[in-house]
């Protein structure tokens, strides 16, 4: 190649004034050799790009100075689904208690009170959820044995205010999607292994068969042979 | 778009958000810029994150002289190399044995390209990670900063403080002694791919 590095380099990547491509252009259509030089090096460039690099999280976190989350977002899954649970039961042996009493009420002339569970729940903010939950779960870990059937006894059935609800039912929904999320990811990923698994066994098998044929082909051609020598001695 | 420039001057005024459009807009070169030269994913990040902070607390003498950008590269070649001579060693290429079906996943989100032209183009990124950890490391930056990353000519040589004709010189050997390689693994790994057919048949 003629001594022009530097000027191929700056043609390769750009680099070169107009009236320099110009120049690099023209030589590169008398000179075989550095137009074969271009090539393998735009071939190189080419290749080069193949090198991935893994998509990491954002590193960001460490320079935010306040949580923006809302604090439910904060609370981890289990505590969630804790809660939730929680909440359920109470909701149940709340209504379970106002069926009892409002059906004994009606049997009874003497008049049983109607129960206060239903008739006084109080409606709780984020804050008041906040507190329970967190109230639940200290006395949850507490006394894990503690049966069932105990907390009703003690409880007043609780109603969310919408917003609050609304905010809790989004966060659940984030969580699972972002579940479904991940499996659907895998599955995909699996599918794709699979595939590619099944392509090359196909590539293979194919390999395998043409060779196969190819020594049978041979093996016929030495036969055919031997039957001619042995018919040329007879 | 707010340029860099801007978004610095607000962000050593104290502007808390203006410092997090740096960080989203920069973190990926970053650190596609250190896991290229330490081909550790854990390293690399932990560098991206090193980088950020001392740009953070360096802002105040960042004088805008260089661009923001070349500065931070600057930053992070530091860290990279003070990792690897704590190190004491070349950093390991890590070469992907198996397959990640997540990234694998993520790659076939293109959906021209068919399960050969992925394999292949796996096979060609462990190359050519293969044969860049085999270059000096002047070459391999030249070529990093070069090809990866866009800098022109110029820049490069101020941020590895050489002649433009050295860094001309660095990237041409790289270049080269990368084909030659590339193409002499190419030829490799056709040939154990025979043998291993020809083994499954004998």
């Amino acid at each position: 190649m003629c001594d022009q590095r530097e000027r191929v380099l700056d043609y390769l990547y750009d680099e070169a004034t107009d009236a320099s491509r110009r120049d690099m252009e023209r030589h590169l259509e008398s000179c075989p050799d550095c137009r074969d030089e271009v090539r393998a090096l735009r071939s190189v460039r080419d290749d080069l790009l193949a090198w991935a690099v893994p998509n990491p999280p954002s590193v960001w976190t460490p320079f935010a100075p306040v949580p923006l989350v809302p604090w439910f977002r904060q609370v981890p899954a289990w505590a969630m689904a804790a809660a939730a649970s929680v909440m359920f039961v109470m909701g149940s042996a709340g209504g379970f208690a106002a069926y009892t009493l409002g059906a004994r009420g009606t049997l009874d002339a003497s008049g049983g009170a109607p129960s206060p569970a239903v008739t006084q729940a109080p409606v709780l903010d984020a804050a008041a959820v906040g507190a329970l939950v967190r109230r639940e779960l200290a006395s949850a870990r507490v006394d894990t044995d503690r049966p069932v059937a105990a907390v009703p006894a003690a409880t007043t059935a609780y109603r969310l205010d919408a917003a609050t609800e609304q905010r809790l039912l989004a966060g659940a929904t984030q969580l699972v999607g972002a579940s479904e999320e991940r499996q659907l990811t895998w599955v995909r990923g699996f599918l794709v292994e699979l595939a590619r698994d099944a392509e090359r066994q196909r590539r293979a098998d194919g390999q395998t068969l043409s060779s196969l044929k190819a020594q049978v082909d041979q093996l016929q051609a030495v036969l055919s042979q031997l039957v001619q020598q042995q018919m040329k001695v007879q | 778009m707010t340029s860099d420039e801007e978004l610095v001057a607000r962000a050593t005024a104290g502007d808390h958000d203006a410092f997090a459009q740096l960080v989203t807009r920069w973190e990926r070169p970053i650190y596609a810029l250190a896991y290229r030269t330490l081909r550790r994913e854990e390293e690399a990040r932990d560098v991206v994150q090193d980088a950020f902070l001392r740009a953070y607390r360096g802002l105040k003498g960042f004088k805008g002289e260089a661009k923001f950008s070349s500065w931070l590269y600057r930053i992070t070649l530091n860290l990279c190399r003070d990792w690897m001579r704590k190190e004491r060693r070349a950093p390991v290429a890590q070469v992907p044995e198996g397959t990640d079906p997540l990234d694998l996943a993520d790659q076939q989100a293109a959906p021209t390209e068919s399960v050969e032209d992925l394999v292949a183009r796996r096979e060609m990124s462990a190359a050519v990670q293969l044969a860049m950890a085999d270059l000096p490391e002047e070459q391999r930056m030249a070529i990093m900063l070069k090809e990866y990353h866009g800098l022109t000519f110029q820049e490069i040589a101020e941020m590895l403080d050489c002649p433009l004709s050295t860094v001309k010189t660095r990237l041409y050997q790289g270049l080269s002694v990368l084909r030659r390689r590339l193409e002499r693994q190419q030829a490799e790994t056709t040939r154990l791919r025979r043998a291993t057919w020809e083994r499954t048949l004998l």
